[in-house]
């Protein structure tokens, strides 16, 4: 279940009663947004406790500043973004700045049958990426948000986190292919 | 978002493949009464509301050590006053349009007017016209646009060929050549190369030159009259009119800055380098006289809403001001060289769609800023620190 799931109006009038301390609201929002938020965590930490806890502080940061949220309609984008800063911060204090995703040789020595992308090849590239570019990556293609929301998310223009994503693919691309 | 090609489409099945290890498995109902319980709204912070609780005796010495503390931290301002470290310098960039008798600039464009359709990619400031060029890429369409800063209007150019879509740098008015200058990055295989671009506005024609050693641009140096070009692994000048690069000797590399920009600061003649590794901010100086690097002693700002990465940085000079501006979408830093100091100069919160300058208008003496929609500009006076609206969203 994600954003979508919610139309606007919906979406609107849950993000201001859980701003205002609404428990059945705030959880309505946990429910929609809490898989997507994980995910993100997940691929920008590569690590599932850490992203668990990436998410809870997340969370939290959501439940005290919901109510500033000037556009209730972008709270997808800014959950997301909220989450992926958590999973930094939460990365720097553990790893330090750099960070060696733990690559389980056998676990992933295994290829995803409709890609054909080796899921070892894959962690290995990522883990040559900085957290944020990894959360971009997620909020692109694991979560599908649009030009819009990325640009909102990471705080810059739409076509800036385009031009920033192309770089990333460009890299993976080279790396993954050629590598 | 551009269709997606093989690669991307391996890429995002794969990463979703990845993503299925996420502990997603929550309870709802508990966290949030955790929290409500935790963190009950309304007293996780002291407001002024919640003054008048306050017993009179407790007011007073909060009054006091408020004074105290006014008195304290204003001598300490006071003393901290870095001395000017650099002579101040302003070197000549040429001839400035002004705006015709009867114009008014602060007077908002139509709000009916054609305008692009999302944010440009690029732009750039033609001095002598008074207008921004900007190149708008949507998808695999190009345009070129001007805004008319004494009219505050849009126009769309039709030059004969425009350069290809993506990657085009961001553009630089070269004031010698009355060119705006963009370097066009090729897609495809490493090695790539290069190729600048160059904009008449007069003429509305878009011509391409020879090859770039670089994929960057930086900026018009009204000293040498070339364009600086370049990143953090090598710099350039650029000789529009020979179409000639030449590296710039002891430039190359400032390590430990990840995701810097730069950009010429005319009040002392420097190139000023702002970076920031992770949340920690630096800023560096280059003399490009002399080819010397220095170290800002200044406590730099990391400056917020520029991305989760930092990427989605402006960096300016503001001519009038004699500041350079480094502006993310919810925080804007001013950097005065000459006095080796950095200030917040304006601040969103919360962080919500950005409002980003991108542009520094010359003629008038202002930023050009963005709406939240990327349709409507308003322009920011660092000096009066005043806002006026120059185009409503449309």
């Amino acid at each position: 279940m994600n954003g979508q799931a919610m139309g606007s109006s919906t979406v609107a009038s849950t993000v201001a009663l859980a701003g205002a301390g609404d428990e059945a609201a705030f959880a309505r929002l946990v429910v929609t947004y809490h898989a997507d938020m994980a995910r993100v965590a997940f691929v920008a930490c590569g690590d599932r406790e850490l992203a668990d806890d990436a998410v809870q502080a997340a969370w939290l940061v959501a439940w005290r500043k919901l109510r500033s949220l000037r556009d209730p309609e972008r709270v997808r984008p800014w959950l997301l973004a909220v989450t992926a800063n958590e999973a930094r911060q939460l990365l720097r204090r553990r790893h330090g700045p750099v960070l060696e995703i733990d690559v389980d040789v056998a676990a992933d020595r295994r290829a995803d049958p409709s890609t054909g992308v080796e899921r070892l090849d894959l962690r290995r590239a990522l883990a040559h990426l900085s957290p944020d570019d990894r959360a971009l990556l997620a909020m692109r293609y694991v979560v599908d948000l649009d030009s819009d929301e990325l640009g909102a998310a990471v705080g810059t223009s739409p076509s800036n986190a385009r031009t920033r994503l192309s770089r990333i693919v460009d890299r993976l691309r080279k790396e993954l292919r050629d590598g | 978002m551009a269709e997606r090609d093989r690669f991307e489409l391996d890429l995002a099945a794969s990463l979703r493949a990845y993503a299925e290890d996420a502990p997603t498995q929550v309870r709802p109902t508990e966290l949030a009464r955790h929290f409500a319980t935790a963190y009950p709204h309304g007293t996780a912070t002291l407001g002024p509301w919640r003054f008048a609780a306050i017993p009179r005796p407790v007011w007073v010495l909060l009054l006091g050590a408020a004074l105290l503390a006014a008195l304290l931290s204003g001598a300490l301002l006071v003393g901290s006053q870095p001395q000017r470290r650099l002579p101040a310098v302003v070197p000549p960039v040429g001839q400035v349009y002004e705006c015709p008798p009867g114009s008014n600039p602060d007077e908002p464009g139509p709000v009916d007017q054609a305008r692009p359709a999302i944010a440009p990619w690029a732009s750039a400031f033609d001095r002598r016209a008074g207008r921004l060029v900007a190149v708008v890429i949507a998808g695999t369409v190009v345009e070129t646009w001007t805004f008319d800063v004494c009219t505050n209007t849009w126009t769309r150019m039709h030059p004969d060929r425009e350069p290809p879509g993506v990657d085009l740098s961001r553009l630089v008015y070269d004031v010698d050549s009355d060119l705006t200058i963009g370097i066009h990055e090729p897609q495809g295989p490493e090695p790539r190369t290069g190729r600048v671009w160059a904009y008449d506005l007069e003429a509305d024609t878009w011509t391409e030159h020879g090859v770039a050693p670089t994929f960057d641009t930086g900026f018009y140096d009204p000293v040498s009259g070339l364009v600086v070009a370049g990143g953090q692994e090598d710099l350039w000048n650029y000789d529009v009119e020979t179409d000639a690069w030449t590296p710039i000797s002891q430039a190359t590399r400032w390590e430990g800055l990840d995701r810097s920009m730069y950009v010429y600061d005319a009040s002392v003649d420097r190139i000023v380098v702002y970076g920031a590794v992770e949340r920690v901010a630096d800023t560096r100086l280059f003399d490009l006289r002399t080819g010397t690097w220095s170290r800002s002693a200044a406590e730099t700002p990391f400056i917020e809403g520029g991305g989760i990465w930092g990427g989605g940085h402006t960096i300016m000079y503001d001519e009038a001001a004699e500041r350079t501006v480094v502006a993310g979408a919810f925080q804007w830093g001013a950097y005065d060289a000459t006095a080796d100091r950095w200030e917040i100069i304006y601040e969103r919160d919360p962080p919500g769609p950005a409002v980003q300058p991108w542009v520094y208008d010359p003629v008038n003496q202002r930023l050009l800023v963005w709406g939240s929609g990327y349709r409507d500009i308003v322009a920011f006076d660092l000096v009066t620190r005043e806002w006026t609206v120059l185009l409503e969203p449309g």
